[in-house]
């Protein structure tokens, strides 16, 4: 990916200095607070899975935390999301794996939980399609496609956050808008067989 | 620049459906707060002494950050400072951590306490308070956010009001929030903390980021902040003196009391008793912050009490519908121990 990595967003001096403490905390709560959310909805449609993906939100805003003097404000979403980028790169690989070691290790009485409702089963399986479409997409495409088409976020907004210029994203746009309908289209197809069956 | 026409507008129907999905999935509240907790934003307590009354309002807890700080009165762990004047904060309470290398996958995760010393004479050190205050059982202790920033001169002793955090959940040692990566459930030792905290994850948001959501610095945490995170000032000027203007604190603090005599219960191997305490607590607390914590310990006294059905039961819904649950390591340990007591 070219753009700029969260390091860019952290201002380089003046860091050592003690601060006013309330401010630090009460930003760790605002930053929480106001974008736990749309990190956590990031994480998953960036490919971490369900299990992993409160673990990984976690793991996001304790990094932006230990940061946050030097995150400058403003720039906390920015900070906040292409940190989730890069750890959703780096642990959906293998989590999900790791994650059912761990729990069989603990027991397996729970490998099979009831079943959820069906109005539930449908929206997972919906947004389930909807990951394996993502999948897809390259991950630079998918990133500007999450933004825009899942999060609302305009293209100033998007150019900001990942810190390339808003042509790039307007160009990735429309590239991962076409990936995402062909995917679309192809899954929709591969349902429909599977129903017809 | 225009921007396209969003596919949730204009794509086909399923398209449509599909992005429309993405809405309803949403982090729940245990998991923002144990982000919270996770990133130190926690706040802490107050404490002064009868002189202090004058120090300026500086004093003034963070306590409330979270909503969470109930006020944990009795100078338990943070510096008492003796008779000098002396206002104590115990500054933030933060299990800093992560050191997460974004590209590899390791975590490590510090917990510390930062404490400061406002003097009027500067004589007293910092006070690095190696336990965060470890919450009594606090019955309705009076809560923080609701007293003055400082005691009034008629406030006889030193004051230490600690973070009111459930005592497990100081255990802010690297296995809790060793996080995903050792494969453990952050916090998993952390009960209390998991209940439902706002409303903030649980209402579907719709586009969120697009909504202009300012800061609830403290209010969206507390219980009685439902609409959470979408109408509380940022709170970017934080002054000590806006302290002051904070809602109460919910009644997490009776909570913790509560579910610290069910504990007890349990400790003195007493599941009957442990099962009527939580009866009583549901009854009080019908839109508990913990109500999490409060299965699980009603699952631990069904478990002692040898009714395995009715805990397996109660596990088998609970993980069902929240299978990340910090709660489910020890939901299957419990259950494991329900199979082979």
């Amino acid at each position: 990916m070219s753009q700029a990595g969260p390091a860019a967003l952290i201002a380089s001096s003046a860091d050592d200095m003690p601060r006013e403490w309330p401010s630090d905390a009460a930003r760790q709560a605002d930053m929480a607070a106001q974008h736990y959310q749309f990190i956590w909805r990031s994480l998953r449609r960036l490919g971490v899975g369900e299990q992993a993906v409160d673990d990984v939100a976690q793991q996001v805003f304790v990094l932006a935390a230990t940061k946050i003097a030097r995150i400058a404000p403003g720039s906390e979403r920015a900070f906040l999301f292409q940190t989730a980028l890069r750890m959703a790169m780096s642990v959906r690989r293998d989590y999900a794996q790791r994650r059912e070691e761990a729990l069989d290790e603990e027991g397996d009485e729970l490998v099979d939980p009831a079943p959820l409702p069906d109005a539930r089963a449908e929206e997972a399986q919906r947004r389930a399609t909807l990951d394996a479409v993502l999948g897809a997409l390259a991950m630079d495409l998918r990133t500007v496609f999450i933004l825009y088409e899942i999060e609302g976020l305009d293209s100033i907004e998007i150019a900001s956050i990942l810190g390339i210029p808003v042509g790039t994203v307007a160009s990735r746009l429309r590239r991962a808008r076409e990936a995402f309908q062909s995917a679309a289209e192809r899954a929709r197809l591969r349902m429909q067989r599977r129903a017809s069956r | 620049m225009t921007q396209p026409p969003r596919l949730v507008d204009s794509g086909t129907a399923f398209e449509r459906e599909l992005l429309s999905s993405a809405q309803s999935d949403t982090g729940s509240d245990a998991g923002l707060k144990r982000a919270v907790l996770a990133m130190g934003a926690m706040g802490a307590g107050v404490a002064t002494t009868a002189t202090a009354s004058t120090a300026t309002a500086s004093t003034a807890a963070a306590g409330t950050a979270t909503g969470l700080a109930a006020g944990a009165s009795g100078g338990s762990a943070a510096a008492i400072l003796g008779g000098t004047s002396v206002a104590v904060v115990v500054k933030w309470v933060g299990v800093s951590a992560a050191l997460i290398g974004i590209g590899g996958a390791t975590a490590s995760v510090t917990s510390y306490v930062r404490s400061r010393v406002v003097t009027e004479t500067p004589t007293s050190a910092i006070a690095r308070a190696p336990a965060i205050a470890r919450a009594p059982a606090i019955a309705p202790a009076p809560p923080l956010a609701s007293h003055p920033p400082m005691a009034g001169p008629d406030e006889p002793h030193a004051r230490v009001a600690a973070a009111a955090i459930p005592p497990t959940d100081l255990a802010f040692g690297p296995p809790p929030v060793a996080g995903p990566l050792s494969g453990a459930p952050p916090l998993s030792g952390a009960p209390p903390l998991s209940g439902p905290l706002s409303g903030a994850g649980a209402a579907p948001s719709v586009r969120a980021s697009q909504t202009p959501v300012t800061a609830p610095s403290t209010a969206a945490f507390s219980a009685g902040a439902p609409k959470a995170a979408a109408s509380i000032e940022p709170a970017r000027s934080w002054r000590p003196e806006s302290i002051r203007a904070l809602p109460p604190p919910s009644s997490l603090d009776a909570e913790v009391a509560a579910l610290d005599s069910v504990r007890s219960s349990l400790a003195s191997h007493d599941p009957a008793g442990a099962l009527r305490d939580l009866d009583a607590y549901d009854r009080a607390f019908p839109a508990s912050m913990l109500g999490d914590e409060a299965l699980v310990l009603r699952i631990d006294a069904l478990v002692a009490k040898g009714d395995r059905d009715s805990a397996q039961a109660r596990s088998r819904r609970f993980l069902a519908v929240h299978p990340g649950s910090p709660h489910a390591a020890q939901l299957l340990r419990l259950l494991d121990r329900s199979h082979n007591p």
